[in-house]
């Protein structure tokens, strides 16, 4: 029987966060499936909205009618526009209405800019849209970016106006900006199945009835959101609570479809019967205690869909909110980085034009600075002292002998932003000499002790380790054996690979192939904390390799907050979730 | 103060769930059921039994456990019952170092995974569980010693009986 059970929908288990389970949307299981259809991170929708104070008097008769315009910044430094608040008449001190969506993406650096006009008066009665910026005077413009306002403690953040042409200090008042997430991101259905009168699709005993449930989305297809366990040998089958969250059902008349199968140990189950819902449907059947029937779709020998006398009950359906990523991040909650550089010879002289290390006098970044600066830039928003610490491994330092995790500075053990480790580094590489071989091990378990030690003072702070490294490890299971230590800590280890070499054993560390990730004591890691991308991908294509990288992260974050109960910080100041 | 030795650490154990469990190189189809117990004394506590979990059974069951300083590990054993009596699915012993001692706080909530053996050795499902010490008990007078658990850990870390670690494993 053995491999029978390689598939992730051959387990008996139910994916889709049952009551008993981690309650989240994000457990690593349908994380895991998502992955796997090509859904990848679940970006969370925020409403910006826009006040201002202050603002310069343009009309001569009368104060001015201000509006403002949101633009997010591209790589390419081509602006696009997010939206336009309404016109207010008079006023220098305006709160606009209209609110401003924008979807929060935790691996991007969205640069959002701020544009307010002072909108003529003989253009009062055209749509905002249909205004030519060109003709309205301009009052200021402001940038920030979009994390700073969601690490923000009230999501609020104040900009100074200033001019488009970069003259004059005047003073042209002040922008706030509010962040809130739309209360959809957050809701999640709880919600109890049960069946009666399913066919018998087994020979010897009855079916082993499991419920999948997937979306269809709008290119046509669908995909899987969650599934239940698998009750053995009955025909009226009543399932443990699923969990279903608004990220994953997109609106509550969004169309689902409801498959359920016979479960067969060599993967291949059988339908039993399906239908489609949507939420609201489903809520219905709950009022009305009535059921519904399944039906088999025509196929080659069945012109017509043929309904069946199995019905499906919702027994139990319960709303509830979620804290999410920006709840805890915007009450205080830090992701604290750390970098670990490969300093072992493969690297080839640092001297030399074509090694990894090489130093570009023009100023071109090598792939190690790279990625410090991508995901540092990131990063940093969520750190408040922007204290980082720096190691190098591989290296032999300053005392002559090999270390697996030394200071890249001489002098401090943490650097101070992002220019701190890029200027250590490059000092660095001066000083040591490049040796080897390659291990982890002892970077790792640096890394847990930090972040084992700050539990003492507080729990809000989250651990965050970059690893760049230009080969293969030569302490695999000793890389193994601390990572599964680390997997019950507020950790995540994120690893580059830069160079051409083979980093298959990295595929092996980042368990996204469904494989716990097994130390050689018998330990199991607890959740996946490890995310590893090669380098090279980004020289060709213009998909940033950072954010792949990062956008397991706040997922990874969540399912340690959660599965521990630790909630946002003052959460009784905000009405907790019910 | 020397006299006021821990005798033993009082430890919260939750065993949370079991993965992928085999019985005689069959899927289980019923009724597993966990019994703990350290190396040192001989009295074991066992969950109830998960009459229709199979192979995955969830258990979410709560213990005290008294846990000697000089013993080693704890041992976990998963069964399961059949109408022949129970049979033995696997078992693990838990090395103390996991959950005492190390880098974090005295009460930190562990969760800890394992890779179960049956009887021949060989390789069988995974155990969840998580681990806490609540607290250290110590033999004869108390010396003032207040509850090491209460001065490091905030007054809202606290663990919900319902709330399990759900990861997949193929």
């Amino acid at each position: 029987m053995g491999n029978c059970y390689s598939d992730l929908e051959g387990g008996k288990q139910a994916v889709g966060g049952s009551v008993n389970q981690l309650r989240t949307e994000l457990n690593d299981a349908v994380h895991y499936f998502n992955m796997n259809k090509g859904l990848h991170s679940l970006s969370t929708q925020l409403e910006l909205s826009l006040s201002a104070s202050k603002l310069q008097d343009r009309d001569i008769t009368s104060k001015s009618d201000p509006m403002a315009v949101v633009y997010i910044k591209r790589r390419d430094g081509k602006l696009d526009e997010l939206g336009r608040t309404e016109v207010i008449m008079n006023n220098l001190n305006p709160i606009w209405i209209q609110k401003i969506n924008i979807s929060y993406q935790f691996e991007m650096v969205q640069s959002l800019i701020f544009h307010v006009y002072d909108v003529d008066t003989k253009y009062h009665n055209l749509p905002v849209k249909a205004l030519n910026l060109k003709d309205q005077d301009f009052l200021g413009e402001a940038s920030c970016v979009l994390s700073e306002i969601v690490t923000k403690r009230d999501r609020s953040l104040t900009l100074t106006l200033q001019s488009n042409n970069g003259r004059g200090l005047k003073n042209l008042g002040n922008l706030t900006i509010h962040a809130e997430e739309t209360v959809a991101s957050k809701t999640a259905i709880e919600i109890t199945f049960l069946c009666t009168n399913l066919d018998n699709k087994d020979l010897l005993s009855k079916s082993d009835p499991f419920l999948r449930i997937s979306r269809i989305v709008e290119t046509g297809g669908s995909v899987v959101i969650a599934k239940t366990e698998a009750v053995n040998n009955n025909l009226n089958p009543v399932w443990k609570p699923l969990c279903l969250t608004m990220q994953q059902f997109v609106s509550k008349e969004n169309p689902l479809i409801l498959e359920c199968f016979d479960f067969n140990d060599n993967g291949n189950h059988v339908l039993i019967g399906m239908m489609q819902k949507s939420v609201a449907d489903l809520e219905n059947l709950l009022r009305t205690r009535a059921g519904a029937n399944f039906i088999l779709p025509p196929s080659s020998h069945r012109k017509h869909e043929k309904v069946l006398k199995g019905k499906l009950f919702v027994d139990g359906y319960v709303e509830k909110n979620l804290y999410s990523f920006v709840d805890y991040i915007s009450s205080g909650f830090e992701l604290n980085f750390m970098v670990a550089v490969d300093f072992t010879a493969s690297n080839g002289n640092p001297r030399s034009p074509d090694s990894l290390h090489y130093i570009d006098p023009s100023g071109r970044l090598n792939a190690y600075q790279q990625a410090i600066m991508q995901v540092g830039e990131v990063i940093q928003f969520y750190d408040s002292d922007r204290q980082f610490p720096a190691w190098g491994f591989g290296g032999r330092t300053y005392t002559g002998s090999v270390s697996h995790c030394f200071n890249l500075s001489p002098t401090v053990s943490e650097v101070q932003g992002v220019e701190g480790i890029m200027s250590c580094y490059a000092a660095a590489l001066h000083n040591i000499t490049l040796a080897g071989p390659t291990l982890f091990g002892p970077v790792i378990t640096k890394a847990a002790e930090i972040a084992g030690h700050a539990l003492t003072q507080s729990h809000a702070k989250y651990y965050v380790l970059l690893i760049i490294t230009d080969g293969v490890v030569t302490d695999l299971q000793e890389t193994a054996d601390a990572i599964v230590k680390a997997s019950d800590l507020p950790l995540s280890i994120l690893i580059v690979g830069v160079g051409g070499a083979d980093f298959k054993q990295m595929e092996f560390l980042d368990a996204d192939n469904g494989k716990r990730l097994e130390s050689s004591l018998g330990r199991v890691a607890t959740r996946d904390i490890v995310q590893f991308v090669p380098m090279r991908e980004v020289h060709g294509g213009q998909v940033s390799v950072v954010q792949s990288l990062l956008e397991e992260l706040p997922s990874q974050f969540l399912t340690y907050m959660r599965c521990r109960d630790i909630k946002p910080l003052n959460s009784h100041s905000n009405p907790p979730p019910p | 103060m020397n006299t006021g030795a821990t005798s033993h650490h009082v430890l919260e154990i939750t065993v949370i769930s079991g993965e992928d469990l085999f019985v005689s190189r069959r899927r289980v189809k019923r009724n597993a059921f966990v019994v703990l117990r350290t190396d040192r004394n001989s009295s074991s506590q066992r969950t109830k039994i998960d009459k229709d979990g199979g192979s995955y059974p969830l258990w979410n069951d709560k213990f005290n456990m008294n846990f000697p300083m000089h013993a080693r590990h704890i041992n976990i054993e998963v069964q399961c019952k059949t109408a022949s009596g129970n049979s033995f699915i696997g078992s693990v012993n838990i090395p103390k170092t996991d959950f005492l001692g190390g880098y974090v706080p005295h009460g930190y909530l562990h969760f800890l995974s394992y890779r179960l053996r049956d009887r021949r050795g060989k390789r069988n499902g995974i155990i969840n569980i998580s681990v806490r010490v609540k607290r250290d008990e110590k033999v004869g007078l108390d010396y003032g010693f207040s509850n090491p658990c209460s001065s490091v850990m905030p007054v809202d870390y606290k663990v919900s009986t319902s709330i399990v670690m759900g990861v997949p494993i193929n």
